[in-house]
């Protein structure tokens, strides 16, 4: 399943310890500036991939981490596959009995989008990695994101673990009385229907279990004098280094946009 | 980690630029609304019930049961939700889900994250609502018109953000519309009788253990609702009629994008735009190495200011 | 025969690479009820849950004389029943028969054989009259007997049950204990409860950091205060 303990790198240096709210700006900065690079500019995407790739390592991430998250666009990435067989064809692939016809202009624009979406999830996985969820979502809420949904969400996040246990624990229990009679595997497990609607009175299960475990928190706070307006530990200042390390980023993206629009 | 097993978390670069602010903008005003329509209904429970719920939807996606051949089938819970909890609270619960999943397992881009928002915690809820309250009138039976009701929206919902994301792929230029529609649509109806059924069977849970949930609500929609109501019904009614509209005229979608001048603004000038914005009307070639020199200059001082000003930051905190 | 259960040099590591069972080895005859105890973490839930494979260790585990492997599976969850720590989390149908029902309908078994397994399960737990009730309505103690009933339905030869009085008010446990007395299955308990292992069990493993430390007839463990302290308890 799912396992919540971030991928916390054990090292802490300079630049993982950026404040929150710059490493948010940044990432999602990046994230822009990789969408704006043109089709085609392979050393660009090289260059970005170089930069995110050695970020990895001064932040000591597990890559083998990171290139996990990476393939997590490849279900979408056949959605581009019909970009590159189309007409105008510029060459043929000289398959037996087929023949497909390849739009070069095609590939290139299907390859950039692979390539810049794999950059993007390794921009996004490297925040979370080096950045806890709480952290996150004081940096959302210092740029305005509205105080209840910054609480709902980090109330959610608490009690995730907790009600993803519940979750694997029924499924635990289905598979124990999920058994055949005799050794030779003969198809069980009732219809279709009937595993749909067992796994949805599971979740029926789950919600209603949730709805009362949801009061009980509620009163928990009542007694601890909950008034419905959520107090919050404003962030300080962003220390010089922090803004130091933006201000290089910045510069350094914004060097990179620039650069693949000269190179056209 | 793959945290939803449903193919619609569409990732970063797959969308276009203009799209996705487009809908960002669209998302954040609807989730704004809906989280004064919740603080208003709930007042101090609000942050524990949705936190929780949030937490219960998610944990809820992880149920799956096997179809065939190794594959699964699983819930989104935009239906379910909005049946139990109502829209406006569906819309802040899915909303909660849908972020982290993007934000902590990259299931869904950043950027691409206003599309996702708008297809599942907009559409997704904003159409089970309005078929689902359809639905419920048109039955008479109580029991009979929550669980049929409840099967067709979620259903429903399913099929119908599907369409909506296939539309985006295609009017970003990903996919072409006359794929995009049917292929997504096509999965997706499929996919949405997996969430029907197990909105069912949840559903039927409930109706055994807190009847109160689900029956003997308002017998007219609250006028809070209403919006929800009406905005569905129309969601529903436009995707269903322009998709297969769209897919069966590719051109006809590019004709009333180029009408509006909009695709080609989107596809082509934020490739442009910066250029010309740099070297504005700038014709000789001297005078553009001069400028790019400049702007060069300027990034490469920024870097090094950044550089220095790091050092002497990392210098005077050991001083401290 | 074949012993009911026999285990030989299980070893098993959680995921973070923490060695957990360390070289566990034991046999349980049919019939016998043996008492699996230990201070909380020293291993007891984590042994039941590999005799089912929920957990996947390393070594020798042979229920009734078959292996358990990925073929066997789905056979041998059939003959062993496990009844886990929360009723809540068995209990996911809407009401008490759809969740004893589950078992045997998912072996598919004719629509009157599961109608009868359920009533004979149910008449086990003394719970006939609960067969339509949402199990979320039950008390503690009803849910607990409902749980064991999902799992009877399956007419498993062996119980293995993760601390089935942990929260019961008096007159509850001691309807359970009843029942366990009761039930002719094999079973092996991992339980807190000293004193209805002593009521109930013949034999006590007792475990300690995911080792068995002792093993022996269960009036001599248990009232052995030393060893108990020894080990946690």
């Amino acid at each position: 399943m799912i396992e919540l303990r971030q991928d916390r790198n054990s090292h802490q240096n300079t630049v993982s310890e950026t404040d929150a709210r710059i490493k948010v700006t940044l990432a999602v900065f990046a994230i822009l500036v990789t969408s704006l690079i043109p089709v085609g500019q392979w050393w660009i995407y090289l260059c970005l991939w170089v930069l995110t790739s050695v970020l990895g390592i001064i932040l000591r991430i597990d890559i083998y981490k990171l290139v996990k998250r990476s393939l997590l666009v490849l279900p979408f990435c056949i959605s581009t596959i019909p970009l590159v067989f189309r007409s105008p064809v510029d060459f043929w692939l000289p398959i037996e009995n087929w023949m497909p016809g390849i739009n070069l202009a095609g590939l290139y624009q299907a390859l950039s989008i692979i390539i810049k979406s794999i950059i993007s999830v390794q921009i996004a996985a490297l925040l979370i990695m080096t950045t806890p969820f709480g952290a996150i979502m004081a940096a959302l809420r210092a740029f305005g994101i509205p105080k209840v949904l910054i609480s709902v969400m980090t109330m959610m996040w608490r009690y995730l673990e907790v009600i993803l246990d519940e979750a694997r624990r029924m499924m635990q229990a289905r598979a124990a009385r999920s058994t055949c009679l005799a050794m030779d595997n003969r198809k069980t497990g009732g219809n279709l229907f009937f595993r749909a609607t067992v796994t949805g009175g599971m979740a029926g299960s789950l919600f209603i279990h949730s709805l009362e475990r949801s009061e009980r928190v509620y009163q928990a706070m009542l007694a601890r004098g909950y008034d419905g307006d959520p107090r919050e530990d404003l962030m300080g200042e962003i220390p010089s280094i922090s803004r130091s390390i933006g201000i290089i980023g910045f510069s350094l993206l914004t060097g990179i946009l620039f650069l693949a629009y000269w190179l056209r | 980690m793959i945290t939803s097993k449903l193919p619609m978390h569409i990732p970063d670069g797959f969308l276009n630029l203009v799209v996705s602010i487009v809908l960002w903008v669209i998302s954040i005003a609807v989730i704004a609304i809906a989280l004064k329509r919740v603080q208003s209904q709930m007042n101090e429970r609000t942050v524990p019930l949705m936190g929780v719920m949030a937490a219960a939807i998610f944990a809820g996606q992880m149920l799956n049961f096997p179809v065939s051949g190794g594959t699964s089938g699983h819930l989104l819970g935009a239906a379910i939700a909005t049946i139990l909890l109502g829209p406006w609270a569906a819309i802040v619960t899915i909303t909660s889900v849908v972020a982290t999943q993007a934000i902590v397992f990259q299931d869904g881009g950043l950027i691409a994250l206003g599309a996702n928002l708008f297809n599942m915690a907009v559409v997704g809820v904003a159409v089970s609502y309005a078929v689902y309250k359809l639905f419920k009138k048109l039955i008479k039976s109580e029991k009979a018109s929550v669980l049929v009701s409840g099967f067709i929206a979620a259903w429903t919902s399913i099929f119908i953000a599907s369409l909506a994301c296939a539309l985006e792929l295609a009017l970003s230029g990903t996919i072409s519309v006359n794929i995009a529609v049917p292929a997504m649509g096509g999965i997706h109806a499929v996919i949405g009788i997996g969430e029907g059924l197990i909105t069912v069977g949840a559903l039927v849970f409930v109706l055994s253990t807190r009847k109160d949930l689900l029956l003997g609500e308002e017998k007219t929609t609250a006028t809070g609702n209403r919006g929800i109501l009406v905005g569905g019904s129309i969601i529903t009614m436009t995707l269903a009629i322009l998709s297969p509209l769209a897919s069966s005229h590719p051109d006809g979608l590019e004709w009333v994008a180029d009408q509006k001048g909009f695709l080609e603004a989107a596809r082509d000038s934020f490739y442009n735009i910066i250029p010309d914005y740099v070297f504005p009307g700038i014709q000789s070639p001297t005078v553009a190495t001069i400028a790019a020199g400049i702007i060069g200059s300027v990034i490469v001082f920024g870097l090094a200011y950044g550089v220095a000003s790091l050092r002497q930051a990392k210098q005077q905190t050991v001083e401290k | 025969m074949a012993a009911a259960i026999e285990v030989s040099n299980l070893v098993y590591t959680y995921s973070d690479d923490m060695l957990f069972h360390q070289d566990v080895s034991f046999g349980i005859e049919e019939g016998e009820k043996v008492a699996l105890v230990g201070a909380n973490g020293a291993g007891k839930s984590t042994l039941l849950y590999q005799l089912n494979g929920i957990f996947q260790g390393k070594g020798l585990v042979r229920i009734q004389g078959l292996e358990l492997n990925q073929h066997t599976l789905n056979h041998i969850r059939a003959l062993v029943g496990l009844v886990f720590e929360i009723p809540d989390d068995q209990l996911f149908s809407p009401t008490v028969y759809d969740d004893v029902a589950f078992g045997p309908r998912y072996q598919n078994l004719p629509r009157d054989v599961v109608d009868q397994r359920v009533k004979q399960a149910l008449a086990q737990v003394h719970m006939e009259k609960y067969a339509r009730q949402a199990p979320l309505h039950l008390s503690q103690g009803e849910k607990k007997r409902a749980a064991i009933a999902t799992v009877l339905s399956m007419q498993p030869s062996i119980l293995l049950l993760d601390e089935p009085t942990n929260g019961l008010d008096r007159r509850s446990r001691r309807l359970l204990m009843a029942l366990l007395h009761e039930l002719p299955q094999t079973m092996l308990i991992a339980t807190h409860d000293l004193e209805m292992a002593l009521q109930i069990t013949s034999r006590t493993l007792l475990m300690d950091g995911g080792r068995i430390v002792a093993d022996g007839k269960t009036d001599e463990i248990l009232r052995n205060e030393d060893l108990l302290l020894a080990h946690g308890l």
